[in-house]
């Protein structure tokens, strides 16, 4: 029976002296972090491939990116306030559209009523 | 008359408990706790999903005298699947979905389903984010190495880093099943509690110059980028790690069933109908394995302290990656992206855009952050793949 008392149930012990610890830990731990950087480098390193090739035929097929349906800018607002607008008509355009929020750009915007 | 009534007092659980004072305690320490899991889940609202299904789970698995789940008959080196069919109750029948390993793969594929991936095909760079951040896992293996659990124990218990409760359970179930309910525990309360345990590092490690840093909008990704990104990662990750299949294989289905956009039933019953069926099979049946037995133990203390060492360093490995890629891109990189690294999607990218947002109302991190947040699934299940090809 396991109490609070008790040490760690024999299932899930070891009986590793130091040098034992240490040779588990550089085979897991060390070898382990090396392996999952370098099949994470073998993804990315594929992306960036992608990127070089999908990029540039998007650039041919596109030069533009796709706006968001907008209009002239009449007014403009300052700094961090504007931002904040961009990112708010963005979520909502995003919503709206049911389209990711990479796929169109927010150029300009006016308010439309003043009541 | 006095027979019939003694009979049914025996049978009763108040009996059971009360003809061991020992055994009454810890029931009662087990409903304490479980009390403070339902809190967490309905009035703070810490991941209920599965700490509510959890908590009930741990509920029923703690009155004496039921006969919903036998844990015995699964914690054993080969069990007896007739047996258990024959003797079973209703949670060990649930619980044949965690010890087959089926839960996970398919709760996987509903978050395929749900993950957007274009941030990181966007920005590539923050796959490295993703695999920064699997520092806590390495970490608190050493350290559970060190505190005397065996190598299988220590891998299940590291794997809480990974901020993943699907693959902590599967990688605990197949190395340490007498630990899952706390393993599981551990790694959806500190989940939940990200919001809580991420920003002090994140303060300490980055400047205030570094956290304000904005970056430039990510490159709009193509549909044939996003199709043959889940085909692709399945090919290089399961050539490489096979271990990793379960994981790796059903989260990138979800995605392509997703991102082809042809077999869209397919794609919403994954990321709703079937995702929440399995949430309340796996999270009862896991909160069941928690009896008062294997739970009120010394390895559950250790696995806590352990569990939060995983989760403190994960996120101290992202932001030192992130940090050394501000340093290489000239300062284009906001050090904070890295946190989200530690997975817990979107949790960990909401605290970098909160702490970002902090220094500078203007800065809108979130979408940069989705980049190492999604990588941290990738990576959190390349590290389980390692350790169940070591071990498994």
């Amino acid at each position: 029976m396991i109490t609070v008392l008790s040490l760690f149930p024999e299932e899930i012990s070891s009986s590793m002296n130091l040098s034992e610890k240490l040779a588990s830990i550089f085979n897991t731990a060390i070898i382990g972090f090396l392996v999952v950087i370098v099949v994470m480098a073998i993804i990315w390193a594929i992306l960036e491939i992608f990127g070089r090739i999908f990029g540039k035929e998007k650039a041919e097929d596109a030069p533009e990116a796709k706006e968001a349906p907008a209009v002239p800018a009449a007014e403009e607002e300052s700094g961090a306030a504007e931002e904040e607008l961009v990112a708010v008509i963005t979520a909502a355009v995003a919503a709206a559209s049911e389209k990711p929020a990479s796929s169109f750009r927010v150029v300009s915007f006016r308010r439309a009523g003043r009541s | 008359m006095l027979e019939t009534l003694k009979n049914f007092w025996e049978s009763t659980g108040l009996a059971i408990a009360a003809a061991d004072p020992e055994t009454l305690i810890k029931y009662l320490i087990m409903y304490v706790i479980i009390g403070i899991l339902l809190y967490l889940a309905i009035v703070r609202k810490f991941e209920p999903m599965l700490l509510l299904p959890i908590a009930f789970g741990m509920l029923l698995a703690n009155i004496p005298g039921q006969e919903l789940i036998h844990t015995e008959l699964f914690f054993v080196d080969h069990p007896d699947y007739g047996q258990i069919l024959q003797e079973g109750g209703l949670i060990d029948m649930l619980y044949l979905g965690v010890k087959l390993g089926i839960y996970p793969s398919l709760i996987f594929m509903g978050i395929g389903a749900m993950t957007d991936f274009s941030p990181m095909i966007a920005n590539p760079k923050s796959l490295m984010l993703g695999a920064a951040a699997q520092l806590g896992v390495f970490v608190s293996y050493a350290g559970a190495v060190f505190l005397g659990f065996s190598a299988a124990a220590a891998a299940a218990i590291a794997i809480i880093g990974g901020a993943d409760g699907p693959t902590a359970i599967l990688v605990t179930k197949e190395l340490a099943p007498v630990l899952l309910g706390a393993i599981a525990i551990a790694a959806y309360s500190y989940m939940a509690l990200i919001p809580m345990i991420q920003p002090p590092i994140m303060k300490l490690v980055t400047t205030k110059k570094e956290r304000a840093i904005k970056m430039t909008a990510l490159r709009k990704v193509s549909k044939k980028e996003l199709i043959l990104f889940p085909i692709i990662v399945t090919g290089v990750v399961c050539l490489i790690l096979p271990s990793a299949a379960p994981l790796i294989g059903f989260l990138m289905l979800g995605n392509l069933f997703n991102v082809t956009g042809v077999v869209d039933r397919l794609s919403k019953t994954a990321q709703n109908e079937l995702i929440n069926i399995v949430t309340i099979c796996l999270g009862v049946s896991v909160g069941a394995t928690a009896n008062a037995e294997s739970f009120l133990s010394l390895p559950t203390v250790c696995i806590i302290l352990l569990g939060l060492a995983a989760f403190c360093f994960s996120t101290l490995g992202g932001l030192l990656g992130g940090k050394l890629m501000c340093r290489l891109t000239g300062g284009r990189i906001n050090p904070l992206i890295g946190s989200a690294g530690v997975s817990a999607v979107p949790m960990a990218a909401r605290v970098s855009q909160i702490v970002g947002q902090k220094e500078d109302p203007s800065n809108f991190l979130l979408m940069h952050a989705m980049g190492p947040n999604v990588a941290g699934v990738i990576g959190s299940a390349i590290a389980a793949g390692w350790f169940l090809s070591c071990f498994g």
